[in-house]
């Protein structure tokens, strides 16, 4: 599996040429399978007006196993642990060839805007989701405040 | 094992006749019509493995019947199957002989298969799914996967509910289109999967409809096999969230496009390989032989049977696939080993924190600093580092503290010499002083004394097998100095006893450890005794150098301690410990009987200037041991 593949040329120029709204993924110059994620937080969720930084890896084996996806910007949220580690499905057994690096993205931008308390990565917030909502949005507009504009 | 095993050759590819993965009806014409022969093909060919057991067999038999029969002349004569094969001297005779005359005194209750065998019985069974359900061979197939290959299972639940059972399995509605080529409109296409622009041919599709190119399917399924093994066949399609079974004749549609120049049959053959896997890790009678790299599965009849694998040589417990651990069950083993998680801890604490009074036994934690220890109990005085009088500790003694000095006699942290807390009698009266407060250090103890055996015979178990190679190499030695094999083969055949005696007293001590104390568990402890110390001479003998070594004496002990190891199993099976009925007691007391007669061959086996003295350690039968004999007969 030498050099890059035929999906994988197709899949970044398609990322270029007709991009998702609110989603910037653009491969690094020294490795075309490292690419350089932004993911706009949705309105009315505590992510709004942030700007989260992302990196994506398409391992060797790829469409075969999954990306590897991780949050650069820190983020407050019941599914994704300090390192930016993301817990998703699709990105571990429900993994299918037939998605694609758009698709994933998606995929995590729909997570942000409904977290889901009951499969944490990170306990204490999944935690204070549970019992008191209100504030575990206060503290997660105040990270995306704090962390992901400007 | 050679490649030519898993080629998918006409025992192989049986049901798997239409290429295309065509209706029910299209498959089942020449499968049925094969049916009888390729039914028996394997069934011929295991015979000759069965065929070489069962002289085996029916010498074990014999033994059986002249073992603990209630009259009183048949145990000498069962010492003949071992001793006339022996003098008998056919070079034939090999150690599995010997381990199954130990191990296969039920009766072969169970089948092994090789790898065709497995192929042959999937075939089968799925062929009758197939037949019965009147579905395609390849849904059968699915179906039996998604419910463990039970096929009564199957066959209640389809008949129910039909539609839920091909869902369940990953099947498409009944009378939708098959896997295969997929639907594709003009000459080209876009594979979803790497996006390449394909020839139409080149797409295919499971009964979902959800195409991609062969090669990326190809790709797909070599992942699946390498990342999954067994439950690759489980793979379903690569869309997502949609739960299609991959069918084995789609795996043969694809695996051409995906060798790409290697060989076309690889996928195929691994598929094949994980499919047997599947089947025999998933079914529940069925079992693979623990032996690393050894291919031969197993088929239980009876749960909680010990076996020795005839192709790698490994002995296990069919039951529960631990190592053999006869005579215990499997869900004694269970607690016992469960016993020993919970136990290590403290026990590892105690042994390395705490002695024994040596005048009354009570364990005694150290937590000051002085040597000089007053036992709390008894209020004896001794020194915690030699565990000696403390009176005899002063000036005439050479100073307090010369007990630090290495004699190469200490019995330091040994407890009181010839104390046997966990046996009734001597050590349990000073415990009992005390019995409330003491009983779950009485415990402890008691649980001590079995796991030290426990392990003890563990160890020397592992250094035996250390010992089987040595044997061969003693052999080869022996035969090259122009003896007959048979003349050297009682090494091998003494070894191999010492092993299964080793294995077997192991777990003597975790079913003693279980028993509740009475006749039942005295008669056991002297089987059990007996067995022990003919396994220590027979092992002494057998580390002697070979010039030492005396033939005909290591040619009686095995065969004695082979006797006394068949008396406690059969014991055991015929219900010693299962309470004391009126059947079981008799029958102990026969078998114990016929351990007395063994006892004396064993006297008799000794030459008249041979070493006889015994390990320091071993237990000689007491007095109350041999009134109750006389009492038994």
């Amino acid at each position: 599996m030498a050099g890059l593949s035929v999906r994988i040329v197709k899949e970044t120029e398609k990322l270029h040429t007709d991009p998702v709204p609110g989603i910037t993924a653009t491969p690094f110059e020294d490795n075309l399978r490292h690419f350089n994620v932004t993911i706009e937080g949705a309105e009315e969720t505590p992510y709004a007006g942030g700007i989260f930084r992302l990196e994506l890896f398409l391992p060797a084996e790829y469409p075969m196993a999954p990306p590897k996806v991780r949050f650069i910007t820190k983020m407050y949220h019941p599914n994704i642990n300090r390192l930016g580690l993301i817990c998703l499905d699709i990105l571990k057994d429900k993994w299918s060839p037939a998605l694609q690096i758009r698709t994933v993205l998606l995929s995590i931008q729909a997570l942000l805007a409904a977290p889901n308390p009951d499969d944490p990565l990170n306990n204490e917030a999944a935690e204070l989701w549970k019992s008191d909502e209100a504030e575990a949005v206060r503290i997660a507009a105040d990270y995306t405040r704090r962390f992901a504009t400007g | 094992m050679s490649d030519s095993e898993f080629e998918y050759d006409s025992a192989g590819s049986y049901v798997y006749e239409s290429d295309d993965g065509g209706s029910g009806d299209d498959g089942e014409g020449p499968a049925s019509a094969a049916s009888p022969p390729q039914r028996d093909a394997p069934v011929a060919a295991a015979l000759p493995a069965a065929a070489a057991h069962a002289p085996a067999a029916a010498a074990a038999q014999g033994r059986r019947l002249g073992g603990p029969a209630p009259a009183p002349a048949p145990p000498l004569s069962g010492s003949a199957s071992l001793g006339a094969s022996d003098s008998a001297g056919s070079a034939s005779r090999s150690r599995l002989a010997v381990v199954s005359q130990l191990y296969g005194e039920q009766g072969k209750d169970y089948r092994v298969f090789g790898p065709d065998a497995v192929r042959a019985e999937i075939a089968a069974v799925v062929r009758d799914v197939a037949s019965v359900l009147e579905v395609a061979a390849d849904d059968a197939e699915a179906m039996l996967l998604s419910c463990s290959w039970d096929k009564q299972r199957l066959l209640e639940r389809f008949t129910e509910r039909p539609e839920q059972v091909r869902a369940g399995a990953g099947l498409a509605k009944a009378g939708s289109r098959g896997a295969g080529a997929a639907e594709v409109d003009g000459p080209e296409a876009d594979c979803p999967v790497c996006f390449a622009s394909v020839p139409a041919s080149e797409m295919a599709s499971l009964a979902c409809g959800h195409g991609a190119c062969r090669e990326c399917w190809g790709e797909y399924l070599s992942g699946q096999l390498r990342s999954r093994a067994a439950e690759a066949v489980e793979a379903v399609c690569m869309e997502s969230d949609c739960s299609c079974i991959v069918p084995h004749a789609f795996v043969r549609h694809v695996g051409l496009a995906a060798a790409r120049g290697s060989d076309p049959m690889a996928l195929l053959t691994s598929w094949d390989r994980s499919l047997c896997r599947h089947f025999v890790e998933h079914s529940r009678r069925l079992r693979w032989c623990p032996g690393s790299g050894c291919d031969k599965a197993f088929q239980a009849v009876s749960a909680g049977r010990d076996v020795e694998c005839e192709s790698c040589g490994s002995a296990f417990c069919l039951g529960c696939g631990r190592g053999a651990h006869r005579p215990v069950s499997c869900s004694m083993l269970s607690s016992w080993l469960e016993k020993c998680e919970d136990e290590s801890e403290t026990a590892n604490w105690i042994i390395v924190n705490t002695k024994r009074c040596p005048k009354c036994g009570v364990r005694i934690e150290k937590n000051q600093g002085c040597m000089h220890m007053k036992c709390g109990v008894c209020k004896h005085e001794f020194c915690w580092v030699c565990t000696g009088d403390w009176a005899m500790h002063g000036q005439k003694t050479g100073g307090y503290y010369a007990c630090n000095r290495y004699t190469g006699q200490k019995t330091q942290g040994r407890g009181v010499p010839g104390s046997r807390p966990g046996k009734k009698g001597a050590g349990a009266s000073a415990l009992d002083k005390d019995a409330e407060e003491n009983l779950a250090k009485a415990e402890l103890d008691r649980y001590l004394f079995y796991y030290q055996r426990y392990s003890g015979h563990m160890r020397a178990g592992t250094f035996a097998a250390g010992q089987r190679e040595r044997a061969q190499q003693r052999m080869a030695e022996v035969a090259a100095e122009g003896l007959a094999w048979v003349e050297v083969d009682f090494l091998e055949q003494g070894t191999e006893v010492l092993l299964a005696c080793r294995r077997v007293l192991q777990f003597t001590y975790v079913m003693a450890y279980f028993m509740a104390d009475g006749r039942e568990k005295s008669l056991f402890e002297h089987l059990q005794e007996l067995l022990e110390g003919s396994t220590e001479e027979l092992s002494e003998l057998l580390e002697r150098p070979l010039e030492e070594m005396d033939r005909r004496q290591v040619v009686n002990f095995t065969r004695v301690t082979a006797k006394f190891l068949s008396q406690l199993l059969e014991g055991v099976d015929e219900g010693l410990v299962d309470g004391a009925s009126g059947a079981g007691a008799a029958s102990s007391a026969a078998s114990s009987a016929a351990s007395s007669a063994a006892a004396e061959e064993a006297a008799a086996a000794k030459p008249g200037g041979a070493k006889s003295t015994s390990p320091s350690g071993k237990r000689k039968p007491t007095d109350r041991a041999r009134q109750r004999l006389r009492a038994a007969r």
